[in-house]
């Protein structure tokens, strides 16, 4: 179940190291133009993806949802291999496909540009000049795949374990070297990382099969999977796609149950134990009722635990769209004595039609980060408790640092669980705000529509001190009154739980 | 005829009323379609009575509030790329000035048509170009929309653009959240074609975000964050301006304020539980209603310029027919959008019952 996934550059000899790799390890070695074959056959439209990265202006609605497909396939294909023999995969985005998938080994390789134009000459018999433009044109677009499919800066170092040279290394020496890594106990197989890699498996499949059938083809849908059960969620205005969902998704294979959501936006909750009941958690509800939003939950492990596996009994999701496929009471589940309120919180969530996924990672922020599907709009994140054996100091001190180190890598608002009241509910202190602003509105609206023709005297003619000073005023009265009458129109509006 | 107190515009009741009204409907199709309003209430004004330029003028600086309420959101969620901004921004700054400096100049002829103390010349050239570009918009959308409907995967011809990235105009600029290389000298032209429009009719980003899509080839979301971001700056240069040349009637910016920052947050809920194909058809069905709208306009124009001969007790009926087309087009665009938000509530409604019944 071993996976090594090259990633290289064009023309930098990267796919003969792979080669050469795999036949010294005794692995299968899988390309990424084997797999694209295999995804044109399907019927899927690996050329016009390709060629949207040249041409922008070729996205639309259809194609977005190509990628879609297109990633679903490419990451089931890959999983299917990984859970059935020792591969090296090499490509683009291979080590992209498996996020959250620990025993990945992830390489780079990179070559000289010159050498690489040199490759390029000799293979497609160009010349200088045109296998310079040729190989500039291939690694922007290229650039720009990684991008557009994962949110990632592709040359990024912090997305591979080791980066190689090979100017300054020959193959031979370069794949010893990769063998002597991969026996390292840090890129075996974990029954933890299996377990994310099947979830990533059965999402995968699960949107494959949507995309297959006519009647959720089109489908707006966002998946995760654990313990063999997919959350989906889906836009309200897709209310008849998703009630085909379970029945489609019957022919998944160890599918327990899927859990369909209604949701026009994603809410991410980071945090280590959860508890629905508590006040923080209360609030959060509240802001996903207000906003229509599912939410996805995401545990910080503490230091030291193996991610638990959430039992799940048949009477935990009695919700209308659940799909049981009559395997459930065969299943043995694992029990947990703790599970930090995982397994309860997922209940109650599925129960109010709020349940948007769940997964779990190690203590690291940046696995927590890889964890994260950058593809996913969330119109908000919130780091609740996190490093909970620390002292409390410590603990806020780490909440505000990850809330800070999020903020700088996603688009997405990130706030911290006791800011969730102050920017997003309506509480005393927004009342206070409200009667503030609201004053302030009634003043400035008064005084200017009672002394009209003062104000027009002011706005018209004069000497060039007084166009001066018109300006300014204007110029500074404007968006003063858009900030105080645009506040209290929030406030009121949040008031009335309308945003 | 419509009372004026300073060349502006005498405010009753009834008027400032309308005027909110107009802010409420640019504030929906604002949030709806993500772009502007302006096209709706800048003729909207004109048809009350209130002259070309101090219709764009009371406008833009309306704009400049909007944006910088609209542009913080869009920062929060990394929409916004903050360098290709400054780069606009220059030329903007230059086509925005430039479109005062002809509009004040063709409204220095002023009051004779007794439509609010601007000049028929001024009028006339608002209207043109207004009716110009928007044509040429409303045209391309209703086009995307027939090659979306045929699911086509091409879009619009790329003659352009691949002439452009051939070409490789240096020096070529890297934008690291729009993730593209832009040559300057692109830049400096749709700066300047986007601060132009801006400055003459309000509705620069009908431009600015379809270059930044198609001639830079920057994603749709960014495009928009951007524009907003440069609409903030180009409001406040163009409120800057117009205040300097007394044009700006502030009351006329903070009604529009009272219905644009309540519609903006109907119109984005709207984009919601609309499909996208459906904005794009009643983002196009709007526009050309406001063109058609305009156009009825420009015959009383040209007679008070004395350019047709056409009888003077007609001008009311143009500028009712006007009026009316207009507001046919607003109303009909907002019936839609708050049809499909109250069946989504509904609908929604319905899944939360079944939902808590079933938990029960």
């Amino acid at each position: 179940m071993q996976i090594i996934c090259i990633s290289k550059e064009v023309f930098s000899t990267g796919d003969e190291l792979a080669k050469r790799l795999a036949k010294k390890l005794g692995y299968e070695c899988v390309s990424r133009d084997a797999l694209v074959e295999d995804a044109i056959k399907v019927g899927i439209s690996v050329g016009k993806l390709e060629m949207s990265m040249i041409k922008p202006n070729l996205l639309n609605e259809k194609l977005i949802l190509e990628k879609e497909h297109y990633r679903a396939f490419m990451t089931s294909a890959l999983c299917e291999k990984v859970l059935i023999n020792n591969i090296v995969y090499h490509g683009r985005t291979g080590h992209l496909l498996l996020p959250g998938v620990a025993h990945v080994l992830r390489v780079r390789i990179i070559a000289d540009k010159e050498y690489r134009i040199n490759q390029a000459m000799q293979k497609l018999n160009l010349s200088w000049a045109k296998a310079k433009e040729y190989i500039e044109n291939v690694d922007e677009d290229t650039h720009k795949w990684v991008k557009f499919f994962y949110g990632e800066d592709w040359g990024s170092a912090v997305h591979y374990d080791i980066v190689i040279n090979l100017q300054y290394m020959n193959i031979d020496n370069a794949s010893s070297a990769l063998c002597t890594l991969a026996q390292l106990p840090d890129f075996q197989a974990t029954p933890s990382s299996v377990k994310a890699m099947k979830n990533i498996l059965l999402s995968a499949q699960a949107r494959l099969l949507l995309a297959k059938d006519k009647r959720t083809y089109d489908a707006n849908v966002k998946i995760t999977a654990d313990n063999d059960i997919p959350s989906l969620t889906y836009l309200p205005r897709q209310v008849q796609a998703a009630e085909a969902i379970p029945e489609i998704l019957k022919s998944v294979k160890d599918c327990k149950k899927v859990i369909v959501t209604p949701a026009n936006t994603n809410i991410l909750w980071i945090q280590e134990k959860y508890e629905l009941s508590s006040e923080p958690a209360k609030r959060l509800l509240e802001v996903a009722e207000k906003w229509n939003s599912a939410i996805e939950l995401l545990r910080l492990l503490p230091e030291g635990e193996e991610p638990a596996v959430i039992p799940v009994a048949k009477s935990d999701i009695p919700i209308s769209k659940e799909y049981n496929g009559g395997i459930e009471d065969d299943i043995q589940e694992v029990e947990i004595k703790n599970d930090d309120g995982v397994s309860d919180t997922i209940k109650e969530l599925t129960k109010i039609g709020r349940s948007g996924g769940f997964h779990q990672v190690k203590n690291s922020f940046q696995d927590l980060l890889s964890s994260i599907d950058k593809t996913v709009n969330y119109s908000l994140i919130v780091v609740g408790d996190i490093f909970l054996a620390k002292g409390y100091s410590a603990r806020l001190r780490a909440a505000r640092e990850l809330k800070n180190f999020l903020s700088e890598k996603i688009k997405a608002p990130v706030v911290n669980m006791d800011e969730l009241k102050s920017q997003f509910l309506f509480g005393p202190k927004q009342l206070v705000r409200l009667l503030v602003f609201s004053v302030c509105v009634i003043l400035l609206y008064t005084l200017v529509f009672t002394n009209q023709e003062l104000v027009l005297s002011l706005l018209k003619g004069g000497t060039l001190q007084d166009k001066i000073l018109r300006a300014g005023g204007v110029f500074i009265f404007s968006p003063v009154v858009a900030y105080l009458y645009g506040n209290t129109v929030s406030l009121i509006l949040k008031l009335l739980k309308f945003e | 005829m419509h009372e004026l107190m300073g060349g502006f515009l005498r405010l009753d009741l009834i008027n400032s009323l309308q005027v909110v009204f107009l802010g409420l409907v640019g504030g929906i199709l604002s949030g709806f379609i993500g772009s502007g309003g302006a096209f709706f209430m800048t003729p909207g004004m004109m048809n009350l009575g209130v002259s070309g330029i101090t219709s764009v003028a009371s406008n833009i600086t309306h704009k400049f509030g909007k944006a910088m309420m609209g542009s913080k959101k869009h920062g929060e969620l990394g929409n916004v790329d903050k360098k290709l901004s400054m780069f606009l921004l220059v030329t903007s700054f230059i086509g925005i000035r430039l479109a005062v400096w002809i509009n004040t100049m063709l409204g220095q002829g002023g009051g004779s048509h007794g439509e609010g103390g601007g000049s028929p010349a001024g009028d006339l050239y608002i209207s043109l170009i207004f009716v110009g570009i928007l044509s040429l918009v409303s045209i391309s959308i209703l086009m995307d929309v027939k090659k979306t409907s045929k699911d086509e995967s091409t879009g619009p011809s790329r003659v352009i653009v691949d002439f452009f990235s051939k070409l490789k105009l240096k020096p070529l600029i890297y934008f690291p959240v729009a993730d593209v290389k832009v040559s300057l000298w692109l830049l400096l032209i749709v700066g300047l074609a986007t601060g132009y429009l801006a400055g003459t009719i309000g509705v620069g980003g009908f431009i600015g975000v379809p270059a930044m899509i198609y001639v830079f080839g920057i994603s749709a979301t960014v495009a928009a964050g951007t524009e907003l971001y440069l609409a903030m700056f180009m409001g406040g240069w163009g409120a800057l301006n117009y205040a300097f040349e007394g044009a700006v009637d502030i009351r006329l910016t903070m009604l529009l304020y009272l219905g644009s920052l309540v519609g903006i947050y109907i119109g984005v809920y709207g984009t919601k539980v609309v499909k996208e194909v459906v904005i794009r058809l009643v983002t196009a069905i709007i526009i050309i209603l406001c063109v058609f709208s305009r156009a009825i306009a420009i015959p009383m124009y040209l007679r008070q310029l004395g350019w047709v001969d056409l009888n003077p007790a007609w001008d009311v009926y143009f500028n009712e027919a006007s009026k009316i087309l207009l507001y046919v087009a607003g109303i009909t665009g907002v019936s839609i959008i708050l049809y499909n938000i109250i069946r989504a509530y509904v609908q929604q409604s319905k899944i939360k019952a079944a939902l808590s019944l079933t938990a029960k």
